[in-house]
């Protein structure tokens, strides 16, 4: 029982940074339609970029719980400005050619990710701004992965809130919906394209620093969260934020359950043909609409 | 003008060519003993790499110093086999064959030595694998393959003794897919059934997988005693933090090889309590009385300071180290001994360091040693290690012979 629920925290832990990853895809797809295959790398760009603001504030301040809420911050602002430069030089000369755009963002994974490899080789370890585990329900698990969870759903939340709330997200969503028609009510479409775009990303760099103190950072991080991160965004629904989320758990929380019968590796296969299955009842997603 | 005809071209493009290719082998009187060095200098265990390479050329600046062996002096040509056991093969194919290498030490990543080993008989050339798989001392490997320092089997049944009597007899082994860790979770089985000890789970897990919870939550608590561990440097911190995080470290001893954890600082809460078996100590303090006055020479000559760490502050794996070390004075030994003058008397060297015995001295730093005939086996005194308040501090001295086991093969019986 314990094994069982400890396999079922554990996944939901993990649904919360996937889903992150994910909102970030899908929010380049449902405003700018571009399939972003490099969202991977920028998620270990974030990882990487949050060591080096550690490393640099190691000798600065003795305090690692503020260093390591700096490059929670600085890293993805870092990464988000970097996607904004990106989608103005790289993608936006080859608007509205999706199979150019897909090509032109696997080679941005490719420089992103051997550039890294270049200047970074080897593995770093960032430690956890809280170390140790508590006891719940006689149930112990890392302090930390609770704090990842909790800020994860905190992003997850300002996202939303910045979406529906803000003129940002009302354009943005109204971008999404009709961009010639947005253009002519007097939208500035190309900035919404370029801030959408740097948001996205910056998304999956938060998650990267997020997960950099549980995972080894390295240049090729990024590769297993990002092939979950496409699974979750097509089984929820291409566009949908909400879906996202609730493919997230689902994947998440299966791979744990079926941890508890067989290996990890077998787990993530058996968690594959589940969401395989959930996409031949609804091939739109699970709250797609079927105009995607 | 210069006038050349197609033909001119040719014949001096392809008088060039035969001249390159037989290059290394047309001088068959030899001018200096070539050293290849198949090192890991990119890939999983870079950490590893540049210091083997830079322990190799400590040694052979000394032997050259004092007038090389023979008074041939050594050379050193090093290729990097980027811990990759396709181009570990092509490496050792290019040092041996364009680069006219005598004599090759090998990579640490045992996946390179298991697939290297062929080649060694197929080109005639002697191979000091630096890896600690105990295949490659068995079937795996030929005459031609030396191994100058212990293997996994050698460390396991140095340490199983008293681990079992002091630690526990219940045990639940977790080992990384890689080779090095399978030969120990196979080396352990073997050994704690012959001990009467129970083995309540072996849980095996990929290299460097995403999150480990999932692996150490499957850890039997109630039922287990000792957890031993098998993974590269970087998977074992993570490992080391995942049961810490999960209070592992309270309620289990954790053991494993120094092998793991030989590039790392172990000043941290996840190494606090846990034990290592090992071949050398870390610390200068911790060594025993009778290696004192060898081992400053030792640390000096590689830039180790008295904590095991480099001047850059990064800890060493000083233990490790002895492997290539002693393969060098091993190769001088057999030259000497057998009159070796190219690879034509590679039969008479082999046959020289075929059962040699040696005594701590400055060629063999680590103490005394024995090599065995029958499958060219280092066997060496180990130690038990265990962290105190961050750092490894020796709790017992095991001798060579309680290393030993029955050989896998004999290589004597093959053809040379």
């Amino acid at each position: 029982m314990e094994l069982v629920l400890f396999q079922l925290l554990n996944g939901f832990v993990w649904a919360w940074v996937v889903a992150l990853m994910a909102l970030g895809l899908n929010l380049v797809y449902g405003v700018l339609r571009i399939i972003n295959v490099a969202h991977g790398a920028f998620y270990m760009l974030g990882a990487v970029a949050g060591w080096v603001i550690l490393e640099q504030l190691q000798g600065v301040s003795d305090m690692y719980i503020l260093n390591f809420a700096l490059a929670l911050l600085g890293a993805p602002l870092f990464v988000g400005l970097l996607g904004l430069l990106l989608e103005w030089t790289v993608l936006r000369p080859i608007e509205g050619q999706p199979v150019i755009t897909i090509i032109a963002t696997f080679a941005l994974l490719l420089i992103l990710q051997q550039g890294v490899q270049l200047l970074l080789p080897g593995t770093q370890q960032v430690a956890p701004p809280v170390a140790g585990g508590v006891e719940i329900f006689r149930l112990r698990y890392p302090v930390y992965r609770w704090v990842l969870a909790g800020l994860s759903g905190l992003f997850i939340t300002f996202l939303w809130l910045l979406l529906q709330k803000t003129r940002f997200g009302l354009w943005s969503r109204a971008v999404r919906q009709d961009p010639e028609l947005a253009l002519a009510v007097g939208i500035p479409v190309p900035w919404i394209f370029g801030l959408t775009f740097g948001l996205g990303v910056a998304l999956a760099a938060v998650a990267g620093v997020l997960t950099a103190p549980i995972v080894p950072v390295e240049a090729s991080m990024g590769m297993d969260i990002l092939l979950d991160s496409f699974i979750v965004v097509i089984v929820g629904g291409l566009g949908s934020l909400q879906g996202a989320v609730i493919a997230a758990l689902i994947l998440q929380l299966a791979k744990g359950v079926f941890t508890i019968w067989t290996a990890p590796v077998a787990a993530h296969a058996l968690a594959l043909l589940l969401m395989g299955l959930l996409l031949l009842i609804r091939p739109q997603g699970l709250l797609g609409t079927d105009a995607d | 003008m210069l006038t050349c005809t197609r033909r001119d071209f040719f014949r001096t493009a392809g008088a060039g060519l035969l001249a390159f290719a037989l290059g290394p082998r047309a001088s068959a009187q030899p001018k200096e003993i070539v050293i290849g060095h198949q090192a890991p200098l990119t890939g999983a265990v870079a950490q590893f790499g540049p210091w083997h390479n830079r322990a190799i050329r400590a040694v052979i600046d000394r032997i050259n110093a004092a007038g090389g062996i023979s008074s041939l002096p050594l050379v050193l040509v090093t290729e990097d086999e980027a811990s990759n056991p396709e181009i570990g093969q092509d490496k050792f194919r290019k040092l041996v064959l364009q680069e006219g290498a005598d004599f090759v030490i090998g990579s640490v990543w045992s996946a390179t030595n298991l697939a290297t080993a062929p080649l060694a008989r197929e080109l005639k050339t002697v191979y000091f694998p630096q890896g600690i798989a105990t295949e490659i001392t068995g079937e795996a490997g030929n005459r031609y393959i030396f191994k100058s320092y212990h293997t996994v089997r050698g460390a396991v049944n140095a340490g199983a003794r008293w681990t079992v009597e002091n630690l526990g007899k219940r045990w639940t082994i977790v080992a990384s897919q890689l080779e090095f860790a399978q030969s120990q979770a196979a080396d352990w089985r073997a050994q704690l059934e012959a001990l009467g000890a129970e083995i309540v789970d072996v849980i095996t897990i990929p290299f460097r997988p995403a999150d480990f919870l999932p692996y150490v939550s499957r850890v039997n608590v109630d039922r287990t005693e000792v957890l031993y561990q098998a993974f590269t440097a970087l998977d074992t911190i993570r490992f080391l933090q995942a049961a810490r995080d999960l209070g592992l470290h309270e309620r289990l001893k954790i053991l494993g090889l120094i092998e793991g954890i030989d590039v790392l600082d172990t000043n941290s809460p996840a190494f606090e309590g846990t034990y290592y078996i090992t071949s050398y100590p870390r610390r200068a303090s911790q060594v025993p009385e009778e290696l004192q006055e060898l081992d400053p020479v030792y640390r000096r000559s590689l830039d180790i300071d008295e904590e095991g760490r480099s001047p850059q502050g990064t800890v060493v794996p000083i233990a490790d180290l002895f492997g290539s070390w002693q393969a060098l004075s091993l190769i001088r030994k057999g030259i000497e001994q057998s009159g070796w003058q190219s690879k034509a008397d590679n039969s008479a060297f082999i046959q020289a360091l075929e059962g040699r015995n040696w005594s701590a001295g400055l060629e063999f730093p680590q103490g005394d040693g024995f090599l065995r005939p029958e499958d060219h086996l280092a066997f060496h005194g180990h130690y038990i290690e265990h962290v105190e308040k961050g750092q490894l501090n020796v709790l017992l001295r095991i001798s060579r012979d309680a290393s030993l086991y029955s050989p896998l093969i004999d290589y004597t019986q093959q053809e040379l």
